[in-house]
């Protein structure tokens, strides 16, 4: 290895913050990425330091809820099972709000600089995440460290929304979800969201997005008609997610 | 200390010359010193910098071990040109000199950037003056032989999606016969026909395959919305991101 070239980690964690998330922390960092170091604290630090010095991360401060252990999706949904009701979403939607009971704090978070979107090709600029956003953002975080480290193998094959054009400038009403677990051949095999706390008609309209709505708004729009990969991405009956 | 040149070591002068900057093993990939390996290349470039001939400086700023070769004031003056391109290259003349060598020389297939002078003398019914000269031939997998035009993506901190529509741009330029001055109408009526027979492209040199991904989706996007695609295929340079973005040097 030569002095001039990035430590496979480092490299990870840039492909990470451009293509897969949008803010991380110095701890997330530590505990997703160094946890089995002897310091991972000091570990996480020095190389999001050299990532800083190296002009590919940004730090900052900026107002967020606490992190919150994340468990488990709110709702998973497979394609064939029964759409959720009516009173199901309104039971989900107040589970969702209730989560957010605490003060927002300051906190030290890392995004990736404009360079490091540009050269990986992400389709969003992190460096305009707001303080509204960040809680999202960061509670995301975490939802991929979970996969990270519960699932590597579909964690490898997250792709996250920067990673495609957003369809939503294009499409009337599509949906561009936070991540799509893709498979070798192209086609999301789930789609994976974070919740934060839309109400009940967001996340039906969510739903019907991914049991078919994005299928159809796209063969309405001539996507299928072409050989684009973004066509290829929804599946035509559907495509399961986890709503967390 | 060489005190004439041999006709391999003007072939290394004209090959920096060609594509700005060399390094070992960039030179090793050519017909020049192939069959003698990296170390001859090494050699003969250090030998020709102790001459005189060559200069070399920092590929990475900061870590001296990596040094590439640029044309140095004797070779300058031997080619007669502005005795600027004896000095070491600006950050984005060097990656883009770095890519250019890198994919040309050390590519898939051996590609040979043409010289202002060759593009004048092969292509003069599409040549006028004051336009970039980064052009080869490159073989597609049909067969079918393009002129090609290299840009470089060198990431900068502006939407990168900006290059696409220089590249939009780039072509406009050379294919609106109704836009160009009367002097120049023929030759942009030439280069349009080349481009309406499918014997043009722009090549895109990027650093990292999940940027060839998503210009090639940002294309895709651009055909489904009816917006203008210029013909571009995108290749990955390999090193490209470390001389873009080095590691710090350790303290």
């Amino acid at each position: 290895m030569h002095s001039w070239e990035w430590l496979p980690v480092e490299q990870e964690i840039v492909r990470t913050m451009t293509l897969r998330v949008r803010l991380v922390t110095a701890e997330q960092v530590a505990r997703g990425w160094f946890a089995s170091s002897d310091d991972p604290t000091a570990a996480a630090q020095a190389v999001l330091a050299r990532l800083e010095q190296g002009s590919l991360l940004t730090r900052r401060v900026l107002e967020a809820h606490p992190i919150l252990e994340m468990r488990r999706p709110l709702v998973a949904w497979s394609v064939g099972s029964p759409a959720p009701t009516e009173a199901d979403w309104d039971s989900v939607a107040a589970k969702a709000r209730s989560r957010w009971d605490q003060d927002h704090v300051p906190v030290e978070v890392y995004s990736a600089t404009k360079e490091a979107v540009s050269v990986c090709g992400a389709f969003l600029d992190s460096r305009h995440v707001k303080h509204s956003e960040s809680t999202h953002d960061l509670h995301f975080t975490e939802v991929y460290l979970r996969y990270r480290h519960r699932a590597p193998r579909l964690a490898a094959r997250w792709l996250g929304e920067a990673a495609f054009p957003k369809l939503g400038f294009e499409i009337h009403r599509m949906k561009d979800p936070d991540a799509f677990i893709v498979s070798t051949g192209g086609v999301a095999d789930r789609i994976v969201e974070f919740a934060g706390s839309y109400d009940a008609e967001h996340l039906r309209a969510f739903h019907d997005h991914c049991a078919g709505g994005a299928t159809q708004r796209l063969a309405d729009q001539g996507w299928y008609a072409s050989d684009s990969a973004l066509a290829r991405l929804y599946a035509p009956e559907g495509t399961g997610y986890e709503l967390w | 200390m060489v005190k004439a040149l041999s006709v391999d070591d003007r072939s290394i002068i004209d090959h920096v010359h060609r594509y700005r900057l060399t390094l070992p093993r960039i030179l090793a990939a050519t017909e020049i010193v192939s069959d003698d390996g990296e170390d001859a290349a090494r050699e003969a470039l250090e030998r020709l910098k102790k001459g005189g001939w060559l200069r070399s400086a920092d590929l990475y700023p900061g870590h001296r071990a990596e040094q590439y070769y640029h044309l140095g004031n004797k070779s300058a003056k031997l080619l007669e040109q502005d005795p600027i391109v004896a000095r070491p290259l600006k950050h984005d003349m060097r990656v883009e000199s770095f890519a250019v060598a890198t994919f040309c020389c050390c590519g898939d297939q051996f590609r040979e950037l043409l010289s202002k002078e060759e593009f004048q003398s092969r292509f003069q019914h599409l040549w006028f003056t004051g336009q970039p000269v980064r052009y080869y031939l490159e073989e597609g997998p049909d067969r079918v032989v393009r002129l090609a035009f290299i840009k470089v993506d060198t990431a900068g901190a502006g939407r990168w999606d900006r290059l696409l529509e220089s590249c939009d741009r780039f072509l406009r330029q050379r294919v609106s016969v109704a836009r160009a001055s009367v002097e120049h109408r023929p030759k942009v009526q030439e280069f349009a026909n080349l481009v309406k027979q499918n014997r043009f492209q722009i090549t895109v040199l990027t650093a990292l395959p999940e940027k060839k991904r998503a210009i090639e989706l940002e294309l895709e996007r651009r055909v489904v919305a009816g917006e203008a695609v210029p013909p571009i295929q995108v290749y990955v340079v390999p090193g490209m991101f470390d001389v873009l973005f080095p590691a710090p040097p350790a303290e």
